[in-house]
């Protein structure tokens, strides 16, 4: 973990314990990827314990119910053979369980284009763990919204990325199969430690 | 505004401690975060570790003051399930050292009204994590998560200042983290 911007002298300067890295609002339908990096002072993500996404978001995708919302740690080109996911999907017709190779970390479904609702937007979270340690990265995510015409459904899984163990200092959001739709928002947060008393066994 | 303020943190540098205990916790708070980054040091022939988090020393005796609810979606199963009646809170798939030091589990954990007394303690977790799991060998290549949530019931009403995390048969791996926020709603 880096040396962190908020701690000046041994006191805590920062006031709250999630601080805001980015937040992004797409203004068209064309953007298939928005991409986050770490930077300086309270920017700098390696101070952080855990990076919290929130998001809400609608896939242009037609011809099918679904797209998937990944989250690709780095800029490098695609890697299908590291990350996994492990999710429940709860809709109409009950719970199934998955497990799949994604190419980034798993997040949920999104609304697509089939929803005849224009206004219909999927919404999640997803919290990545142990984000400025040498530990394979894991991620615990919660989302919900709009199959087809107001069939609803929920997901819930645990993701993970075992292809580097370097902190992660990049973060693309992408649509597996299509562009966002304008106004879907993306926003990253940092999660302070901010621990005071210690203990090692 | 409600924040997290930090209460401890404990990091485990070798693979020498089958357990640790908090005592003198602030029960100021009414709700508790615990966030475990952990590992079992139990032989890798064995595809996983039972973690035991308990309300009272690692040793405690009182029977039967712990149970959970379960669901849990590993690989292309599913599968629910109660335990109750037990002497800590369990949490069943624990990563064992079969994957060395960099794939462990993750582990996190909300207490509730643990520090009022007219209300019983309750939790909820859910965690993931890499695992290999017998039933899949040879298709399953051991770097796949799972996910489980669970909900819990601590059937004592007395105030909490104490708190221990134990393997139900290995030691802590070293690289594990452990830290517990107290919620504050003010």
């Amino acid at each position: 973990m880096g040396d962190p911007a908020y701690l000046v002298d041994g006191v805590l300067t920062e006031g709250d314990p999630w601080v805001c890295l980015a937040s992004n609002k797409l203004g068209d339908s064309s953007t298939q990827t928005v991409s986050w990096n770490s930077g300086t002072g309270n920017l700098d993500w390696s101070q952080y314990q855990s990076l919290f996404i929130v998001w809400y978001a609608r896939s242009m995708r037609s011809g099918v119910a679904y797209d998937n919302l990944y989250f690709r740690i780095g800029q490098g080109s695609v890697d299908s053979g590291s990350y996994r996911a492990q999710n429940w999907y709860v809709g109409s017709g009950g719970a199934v369980a998955y497990q799949f190779q994604p190419t980034g970390l798993d997040a949920g479904y999104m609304t697509t284009a089939d929803d005849s609702q224009a206004g219909s937007f999927s919404g999640g979270t997803l919290e990545i763990q142990s984000t400025g340690t040498g530990k394979w990265k894991t991620g615990i995510y919660t989302g919900c919204g709009i199959n087809t015409d107001l069939d609803g459904y929920s997901s819930l899984g645990g993701t993970s990325y075992s292809g580097s163990s370097h902190p992660i200092t990049s973060i693309q959001a992408f649509c597996a199969y299509s562009t966002f739709k304008i106004n879907s928002e993306f926003t990253l947060y940092g999660v302070l430690p901010k621990m005071a008393l210690t203990g090692i066994l | 505004m409600a924040t997290l303020e930090a209460i401890r943190s404990m990091r485990i540098e070798d693979n020498s401690n089958t357990s640790f205990t908090w005592t003198g916790l602030p029960t100021t708070y009414d709700s508790w975060r615990l966030y475990c980054s952990v590992g079992s040091n139990y032989a890798i022939t064995n595809d996983f570790d039972t973690l035991q988090i308990r309300l009272g020393a690692s040793s405690a005796s009182s029977s039967g003051i712990y149970g959970l609810q379960e669901i849990r979606t590993i690989w292309t199963t599913s599968s629910g399930g109660t335990d109750y009646g037990q002497t800590s809170w369990r949490f069943p798939y624990g990563v064992t050292a079969r994957y060395g030091y960099l794939g462990l589990s993750t582990i996190i954990t909300d207490f509730y009204g643990i520090n009022d007394t007219d209300k019983l303690g309750s939790m909820n977790a859910r965690y993931c994590q890499f695992g290999l799991w017998s039933m899949n060998a040879g298709v399953n290549d051991g770097y796949d998560p799972s996910y489980i949530t669970q909900s819990g019931l601590y059937n004592a009403t007395a105030n909490v200042d104490t708190l221990s995390v134990s393997w139900q048969f290995g030691k802590l791996l070293a690289g594990s983290e452990f830290y517990l926020y107290g919620y504050n709603a003010s």
